[in-house]
């Protein structure tokens, strides 16, 4: 049998080339319009021959076979990996950056040295507070019968007091303020798994409708993306296009059905916080990356040690100052009188006895009775050499100038790792658009080829249409 | 690698913010002139400047401890300087006095004169630093006070309160330095004399020597103490002998102590003591008695001048701790600017840099970026 050919089949094989490139256009289209969002994955058409058997060797012409979501989940797994490391290094760099802040120190009035070490003006600061008062002491022993000076110890005790309670309280809001925020993760935790569950029970019905859903899984993918960085979830993906998102082994989100975090109070060292739970078997939540994590280490950790700390230097410091002023006697003969209040010696509370508050000459200077001797005062001002705390290798100022350091050290090293996070991050989010970004380039140079190429399948028409008229009119 | 539009901006958009923070940096510390902005800036650099600021200011204290304790001294020492004056002389008066050719009168006019020095030292004993007694121990506020009989006369002189108390300065990291001269080492019967060995009969037995030694504690013994002189306790030597001992005294031991405090009873050298005794041997024109003052005049003198040689010795610790806590002080200051300021140079040569590079990367993402295909067609 001889091949035949109908001008009909050209006019066909025409109209399905224009359908085709004019889908491919619209694609390309797509993509430009998305160039700058968010989370978008590329699609990519992919034309074949149509495929018929009548009518032999010449084809039919093409077909749009598929638009592909071009994504890497490799390197979506990296990337949800990093998110979670991120997440908890960043979220310490902010907190520990707030917590450093409350212990600058100042070299403030009464200090001598020319200019600063931080460039604040104000007195501020226990390292500074702590020389004055040891120096104060010094003064009185110079002068043991004067009441000026001993109303400057007065004032150096109870400035020394107001520092300590003032480090105490901010550090307690940065706690609550810190707890707050973990509230807020959490009800942004919940959110997202709601959403994400809506997304489950979309994406197989779009998939059933002949889609692939690519842009409800674009969605998708972004919102795990920002839960990631709250969290350290692992995040399995079904063969019908849902996923299901566990948490330290425990089911979040499984088809649509969600497994919500609640906060629970509960008291910890004297101070309200929020524990998480599980929403439905109530077990603790145990996390080890993300936000979250980054946030209760500063709450449940940093900040309770820097309060223990505060707290022990108080003590040694109400103990030993009392030990040595019992001993000694005051202007007017007394003895036997604590100096602070010893029932006060948490950092929160540290206060000078109310005999010193009511009577400056009940301050105890001599240690055998007579005004002029100053065997106290100077017993004291020595106790800035004696190593009373950390199992008594590190004196007062000593133990508090470590304290510092250590917060520098943990500020400064959650700075350089979330530094070193965001380049890694950067590397990674770099090659995830090497492979689902949009590039301006590849898309214009898409538009000329099926721009071309319309343009010829619509010639092809318009030729066929002239012979068929020269058919007609013969 | 493919590389897309998005790509290209946000590496420029990071880098940017990098260069821009270094800028930033710079530029805080040029202005602030520290290094240290805060604690995560440099954590040992804090702790060690922290360390660093808190001895510059326990020095800082030294220093004003060692000031106030120098006026002390030197107070001190320009107060005995005057009293031996005041006796060299009373001494030529004495002197005078022991004269034979002196007729009642003339001793009687000596007598006043001697009196009117009398009146000049005890106002030297009531010297004053900053409102306190300086002779007046740690009771430093109250004076020597004389007793006086109906002429107004002084007959005693003797402190209000205890004048034995030692005021201390510390002058550097635990070292005390006492800067007072308590009156009783001036002003009264010495506590303790030298013991006089050469005086004693040394025929003591064994047994005895032990007993001497423990009743005036020389803390060292009879037989090495021989060419030495050795500090004993006058109130225990006479607690020995006026008591009851059990078991008794022996003879010999007896005499050791009672020559002993005859030695004692010949180096009285209370100032007023000899003031006042000349003063009468001259009124009542006792010329022995006057010629008996000569030699405790001299006493006096040299008991004033040990003294002052003990308060220039101190005088001289303290300048040479002075000297040393400066010298720490600039050495710490300098350390201390190591740690915390700026190197100007080198942090104005990296922000130079770092100004090129965000210039440059500014220029190439502004030209490079708008550019693509879609210029084109």
């Amino acid at each position: 049998m001889a091949l035949t050919s109908s001008a009909s089949h050209g006019i066909e094989v025409g109209r399905r080339a224009l359908q085709a490139q004019q889908a491919a256009l619209n694609a390309t289209g797509h993509n430009i319009a998305n160039a700058n969002t968010p989370g978008f994955s590329r699609r990519q058409v992919r034309l074949e021959n149509a495929v018929s058997g009548i009518q032999g060797d010449i084809g039919t012409g093409s077909d749009l076979a598929e638009v592909t979501r071009q994504r890497s989940r490799l390197i979506d797994a990296q990337m949800r990996v990093q998110q979670q490391i991120l997440g908890r290094w960043e979220v310490q760099e902010r907190a520990l950056g707030s917590i450093e802040a409350i212990f600058n120190e100042p070299a403030g009035p009464g200090s001598s040295e020319a200019g600063t070490i931080f460039n604040q003006s104000s007195g501020l600061g226990l390292s500074g507070s702590f020389s004055r008062f040891w120096n104060a002491w010094q003064d009185l022993a110079n002068v043991p019968e004067s009441g000026a000076a001993r109303a400057v110890v007065r004032q150096e005790a109870d400035f020394m007091a107001t520092t300590l309670h003032q480090y105490d309280s901010k550090l307690r809001d940065a706690r609550s303020e810190i707890d707050a925020d973990v509230s807020v993760e959490v009800a942004e935790i919940n959110e997202m798994l709601e959403e994400l569950a809506e997304i489950n029970g979309e994406i197989p019905r779009s998939s059933f409708d002949g889609g692939d859903a690519s842009d409800l899984r674009d969605r998708r993918d972004l919102i795990v993306d920002e839960l990631s960085r709250k969290v350290d979830i692992s995040v399995l993906e079904n063969s019908n296009g849902q996923i299901s998102i566990l948490l330290a082994g425990h089911n979040l989100l499984q088809e649509d059905r969600v497994v919500h975090l609640r906060m629970r109070q509960i008291v910890n060292e004297g101070m309200p916080v929020s524990q998480i739970q599980f929403d439905d078997d109530g077990t603790v939540v145990s996390i080890s990356e993300g936000r979250l994590r980054g946030l209760l280490e500063v709450r449940d950790k940093i900040v309770p040690k820097l309060l223990t700390d505060l707290d022990a230097m108080t003590v040694s410091l109400v103990e030993e100052v009392n030990v040595l002023h019992r001993d000694g006697f005051g202007l007017n003969g007394s003895s036997g009188i604590n100096f602070f209040d010893p029932e006060k010696t948490n950092a929160s509370n540290l206060a000078i006895d109310d005999a010193i508050l009511n009577d400056l000459n009940n301050i105890a200077v001599s240690a055998d009775g007579n005004p002029g001797d100053n065997g106290v005062a100077l017993a004291l001002s020595f106790l800035r050499n004696k190593r009373v705390l950390a199992e008594e290798t590190q004196t007062m100022e000593g133990f508090y100038h470590g304290m510092l350091g250590e917060i520098g050290a943990q500020s400064s090293g959650a700075q350089t790792m979330a530094e070193n996070h965001r380049l890694f991050s950067t590397q990674i989010e770099n090659r995830r658009q090497s492979v689902q970004g949009v590039s301006l380039n590849d898309e214009a140079s898409q538009l000329i080829l099926f721009q071309r190429a319309y343009q010829a399948a619509a010639r092809t028409v318009s030729i066929i249409d002239e012979l068929l008229e020269v058919t007609v009119n013969l | 690698m493919r590389v897309t539009t998005g790509m290209a901006v946000g590496t420029l958009r990071t880098n940017l913010n990098r260069s821009y923070e270094r800028i930033v940096r710079f530029q805080n510390e040029l202005s602030s002139g520290t290094r240290i902005n805060k604690l995560s800036d440099d954590p040992a650099g804090v702790e060690r400047s922290l360390a660093l600021r808190s001895e510059l200011r326990n020095i800082e204290q030294f220093q004003n401890n060692i000031d106030d304790g120098m006026g002390w001294l030197e107070l001190s020492e320009a107060t005995l300087n005057e009293l031996g004056t005041l006796f060299v002389e009373v001494r030529g008066l004495a002197v005078q006095g022991a004269t034979s050719t002196y007729n009642a009168t003339q001793r009687r006019a000596l007598a006043d004169q001697v009196d009117q020095f009398l009146e000049h030292a005890v106002g030297l004993s009531e010297a004053r630093y900053r409102g306190r007694y300086i002779f007046s121990g740690t009771q430093a506020d109250v004076p020597y006070r004389p007793d006086r009989d109906e002429n107004g006369r002084v007959v005693a002189i003797s402190p209000l309160g205890d004048a034995s108390g030692s005021i201390e300065r510390e002058v550097i990291d635990g070292v005390r330095m006492q800067v007072n001269v308590p009156g009783n080492e001036i002003f009264e019967d010495p506590r303790h004399i030298r013991l006089p060995l050469d005086r004693l009969s040394t025929d003591l037995t064994v047994d005895d020597q032990a007993r001497f030694e423990q009743i005036l504690d020389t803390g060292s013994q009879l037989e090495a103490a021989v060419d030495h002189h050795r500090d004993i306790d006058i109130d225990a030597l006479n607690a020995a002998l006026d008591g009851e001992q059990d078991p008794p005294l022996s003879i010999e031991l007896r005499d050791a102590l009672m020559q002993t405090r005859d030695a004692f009873e010949d180096q009285q050298t209370n100032p007023f003591g000899v003031l006042i005794e000349l003063r009468d041997a001259l009124r009542e024109n006792k010329i022995e008695d006057v010629r008996g003052t000569l030699g405790k005049l001299t006493s006096v003198n040299e008991r004033i001048s040990s003294v002052r040689g003990l308060i220039g010795a101190r005088v001289n610790r303290m300048e040479i701790t002075q000297n040393v806590l400066d010298r720490v002080a600039v050495e710490m200051t300098s350390i201390l600017s190591e740690d915390e300021d700026v190197d100007l140079s080198s942090t104005i040569v990296n922000l130079r840099q770092e100004q090129d590079v965000f210039q440059a990367a500014l220029a190439s993402g502004s030209s490079i970026i708008p550019q693509s295909l879609m210029d084109f067609i």
